[in-house]
């Protein structure tokens, strides 16, 4: 059985099987991380192929970093987060906007297409609301409320104090709150 | 606080749309991303014999170090298991050998007693050279 389908052994565990040559630790650690990895990118960035160059980039450190990693001195997805802010963070400084483009969508027959559309005009209005808030603020908030991390990793992963989280994360909400202020009926909270 | 003054929204609607961003289908790599992902950590993977170093720098015998390079020297198994064969059958040679193994004139000088001892001395005097 893949050491993935198991989920008893931990990242590191894993990627020091990598480091050593398990011919079985490639696929799993990709099954693993890509998923996570690509999808903060994709939060912080707003876009698919910006996205998919990060994770990709992001990954190869790790690959590489591999025989050298230091056991129990941080986690896998707390060393990746980092490096993945890093990576948005260069790539928002060199095109100055976050561009959310509207990639094709693939079919849900279980949603109505009013729904789904909804759902589409949500996502799209808080992307646009996220693309707001300053680049820490906005790690802070993705980090906090979509990838569901706690604040003592947030604060590891972004390496402040965690009382420096709580404010970062309780200012973005108040900032995403004034961007979408004037969106309710657009996204459908005045239905009773 | 001015901060407090935009505090007027519902965390529960943000709450929805948190979970709605998470359930976003595009935020999933596609296929072609987790294959080359893939292709990436395997050609990055160092292969199993790249920790050798490691077990020989803990001391572990036979991985590496003075005693594999000793092997590596001789030309390898195939030359040290032939080395062993060859000391032991000296070692063999020396604790069995009679005087039916050695050369004939070899066995006659073992067996003689002293005065045979002298006089084969006495004659071998007569066939060194004059001196000049």
């Amino acid at each position: 059985m893949p050491y993935d389908a198991q989920g008893d052994i931990t990242d590191e565990a894993l990627l020091l099987r990598y480091a050593n040559g398990d011919p079985a630790a490639p696929a799993a650690l990709t099954r693993r991380l890509t998923p996570r990895v690509f999808g903060h990118a994709y939060r912080l960035l707003g876009d698919r192929a910006e996205a998919e160059d990060v994770t990709q980039e992001a990954l190869m450190r790790l690959w590489k970093i591999a025989p050298e990693w230091r056991r129990g001195e941080a986690r896998v997805t707390t060393w990746l987060y980092r490096v993945v802010a890093n990576l948005c963070t260069d790539r928002v400084r060199r095109r100055r906007a976050v561009a959310l483009e509207a990639v094709e969508e693939p079919a849900d027959d279980t949603a109505s297409m009013a729904q789904r559309l909804q759902d589409r005009a949500r996502v799209e209005a808080l992307g646009a609301a996220l693309a707001t808030l300053s680049a820490r603020q906005r790690e802070a908030v993705v980090l906090r409320h979509i990838e569901g991390l706690g604040n003592p990793e947030i604060a590891e992963i972004m390496q402040i104090s965690v009382e420096a989280v709580e404010s970062l994360t309780a200012r973005g909400k108040r900032a995403l709150a004034g961007a979408l202020a004037g969106r309710r009926e657009e996204l459908g909270y005045n239905d009773d | 606080m001015t901060d407090r003054k935009q505090d007027t929204h519902d965390p529960g609607q943000l709450d929805e749309l948190f979970a709605a961003v998470r359930q976003d289908v595009r935020a999933t790599p596609d296929a072609a991303l987790m294959a080359r992902v893939l292709g990436d950590a395997v050609a990055m993977q160092p292969p199993p014999a790249a920790v050798a170093p490691h077990r020989a720098a803990a001391g572990v015998p036979g991985a590496g170090g003075r005693w594999a390079q000793f092997v590596s020297a001789i030309g390898g198994w195939p030359s040290l298991a032939g080395l062993g064969a060859a000391t032991a059958a000296s070692v063999l040679a020396g604790f069995f050998a009679s005087s039916a193994l050695l050369p004939d004139s070899l066995s006659t000088l073992l067996s003689l007693n002293d005065d045979s001892y002298l006089l084969y001395l006495d004659q071998a005097e007569l066939f060194e050279p004059e001196e000049i």
